[in-house]
This record gives structure tokens, sequence and C-alpha cells, in this order.
């Protein structure tokens, strides 16, 4: 517990020493973003009220998913600003510290990891994809069957058939993702959204985040754009979300460290 | 080109921008970005944790309100009762809807 408790420091991640910022004009609650400096890394920060954000705050809405989303939402909001022009490693919350002499201690303590990560993704934004099966193809009219054995039958087949099209969609989404990764840096394929959270009915056959060079960004949206004509057949959607910060892609500076 | 890059969601296949996904943002900052020491020290829920507490909550209540029973948006009890006690789990916040549920509900089986 600091000696002041009135304000709280909130690190949203650190950008390169060298890079020209353009920071937000708000943080979260309407705080500033300030930088703080150290080690050869600059922390976007900002100071918030302690009343609201100590450790109490925190303990109380641990399991709160309106609050969580409230600030999870702010504190992407910052990320996602200076991610557009500048390398950005973001922290996951809640990234509190008593004041910026403790934030400074830590980031010394770390610097060779926050280092390689933002080697690692240096030059690199995320890009999200998910593919939506929105339509799935009618199937054949049946003829009315004349006798039991057909009927059963028929609802075999129509079983093995349906299991057929859930294969080869399958393998053409697993293909749909190669030919993706293709076109990035490095890919990582994540479990699809609960429809309790996403907000969306359609099934998501994938939802993957891709680190792309910044200067690459056509050649991926053109590659986004052929496996969409390719699927788009098949009652699948293509959609793209970014640019993000290389939050899926941190594991980079530890297998840096281990290299 | 030189085109500022999208902010949300962009539909290569409907060509129609939508809305930031929540989930989208959830599933990053809660699980996703670098781990350093900080200064409160405290388990937030995972995304699964998370996911499987939005489905309880919105399960719970649409099954009440499609029985009619709708008493807790303006009911000071479910406000002072969470002032009265620390953090009550969500098992026993539900009981506690649950018991009240059925206590007015003998009344409205008619």
């Amino acid at each position: 517990m600091n000696s002041d408790g009135a304000t709280v420091l909130h690190a949203y991640g650190v950008v390169p020493a060298s890079s020209p910022i353009e920071l937000p004009s708000s943080g979260i609650d309407g705080a500033q973003v300030e930088v703080a400096e150290a080690s050869g890394l600059v922390a976007l920060v900002s100071r918030l009220d302690g009343t609201r954000y100590g450790e109490e705050v925190w303990r109380a809405h641990a399991e709160d998913p309106d609050w969580l989303a409230g600030f999870a939402t702010q504190h992407q909001e910052v990320l996602g600003a200076v991610a557009t022009t500048c390398d950005v490693l973001p922290f996951r919350i809640p990234g509190m510290y008593d004041d910026e002499a403790r934030l400074l201690a830590v980031l010394e303590e770390e610097k060779e990891l926050l280092r390689r990560g933002l080697e690692a993704i240096g030059g690199h934004v995320e890009w999200g994809v998910h593919i939506f099966l929105t339509d799935a193809p009618d199937e054949e009219p049946a003829e009315q069957p004349r006798t039991g054995r057909d009927y059963l039958r028929r609802r075999s087949e129509q079983a093995g058939s349906r299991e057929r099209t859930a294969e080869a969609r399958r393998t053409r989404v697993l293909d749909a993702y190669e030919a993706i990764a293709d076109a990035a840096t490095h890919s990582v394929a994540n479990p699809p959204q609960d429809p309790a959270l996403s907000k969306r009915s359609e099934p998501m056959l994938l939802n993957s985040a891709h680190l792309v060079p910044r200067d690459r960004k056509d050649p991926f949206f053109a590659v986004l754009g052929e496996v969409q004509d390719l699927l788009r057949g098949d009652g699948m959607v293509v959609e793209v979300s970014g640019p993000w910060p290389a939050y899926n892609f941190v594991h980079l500076a530890t297998e840096e460290l281990q290299a | 080109m030189t085109s500022r890059a999208p902010e949300g969601p962009v539909f290569v296949g409907n060509r129609q921008p939508a809305p930031q996904s929540l989930a989208d943002v959830l599933e990053r900052v809660l699980d996703k970005g670098i781990v350093i020491v900080g200064d409160i020290q405290v388990r937030l829920l995972d995304i699964e944790l998370l996911t499987i507490k939005v489905r309880l909550m919105v399960a719970s209540v649409d099954k009440a309100k499609e029985m009619g029973i709708d008493w807790w948006e303006n009911d000071p009890f479910v406000s002072s009762l969470a002032e009265e006690e620390e953090k009550p789990a969500l098992e026993e916040r539900l009981k506690a809807l649950e018991e009240r549920v059925n206590g007015s509900g003998g009344d409205r089986e008619q």
C-alpha cells in the first residue's frame, strides 16, 4: 500500500524509447495518458483515482463482467490508438502500480523481457480473422420414403452427408488459415468465441490472430479477399478486425529469451 | 496505399463495418498481453470463466423474466444485499434470488 493511496498508476504497455508517439487525448476515466521513461523503455500510463481503482475496488470487481469489460475497453482504446502508428507491447490488466517509482523499478527488473518483446513485434501489427458460417447449403430434397427401411436408410445417408459436409468444411477452413498465415510473420488460432460474448448466432469456424508487418497490410488483405472468394460458395464469410497491438504474440518475448 | 487503417472489423465479404466486438477486446485484454508483476495482485476472471458467468447470469435473468418476474430491477433489497456482504459468491446470490422468487412465486401460481 503506498503512503498516499489517493492515486494509483495504471500502465497500458510499453513502446520503444526511440519512437515518436501520438498520445491519445485521454485514457481510462478521462485521465491523461502520460509517459514514464526508464531503462530504454517508455511506459504509457495514467494516474487514476485510488477510490475507484485501488486494490479494494479491484478485489470487489474481480468477477464483475460489466466492470471488467468497462476497464478493458478503455485500456484497449488507448493501446489501439497508439498501435496505428507505433509499436506497442500491451500489458494484461490490472497493470496497477502504487506510484511511478514502483513502476520504474519493475520496468528495470523486466527490461530484457520487454526489450525482446518489442523487438519481436517490431514493425508489425496484429489482425484478427474470424470465419463464420452464415449460410449452410441446403440438403438435397428427399423423396418420400416408401418403407420403414427406406426411412432409416435416408436418415443414415443424411447424417453421413452432413458429417462429410462438416468434415469438408473443416478442411477448407484449415486450408484458409494456412493461406492467411502464409501472408503473415506469425499466426495463432484461438478457440472460437462463445456466442454469449460475441453476440453472434452464426457458428464461428475460425478465430485467429496474425502478426503482419505494417507495410505488408495490402498483400495480407489481398489474401483475405481471395480466401473470401473461395469460401463464399460454401456459405462462409471472412471478417477481419484490427489493427490491434500484438496481444497474441507477446510470448515471442520469452521464446527470444530462450533461443 | 496510404488510407487510414480500419478502426473496427471489416467485413471482407459483406463490405459493411461493424462495431468492434467486446469478445475481441476481452479475449485479448484478459488473457493475452504481457504479464509483469504489479502492485495489485488479484485473480481476475479469465475469458472462459467470464463467459460461463455471463451465461449463468443471462440464463437466470431470462428465465425469471419469462415467468414475468423482474422485481429486482427496482428492489432495494438486492442493492442492500450487495452492501451487507463482502462479495457474495455467484451461487449465494443466485440462491438468495431463487429463495425470494420461490417465496413470492407461490402467490402467482394460479
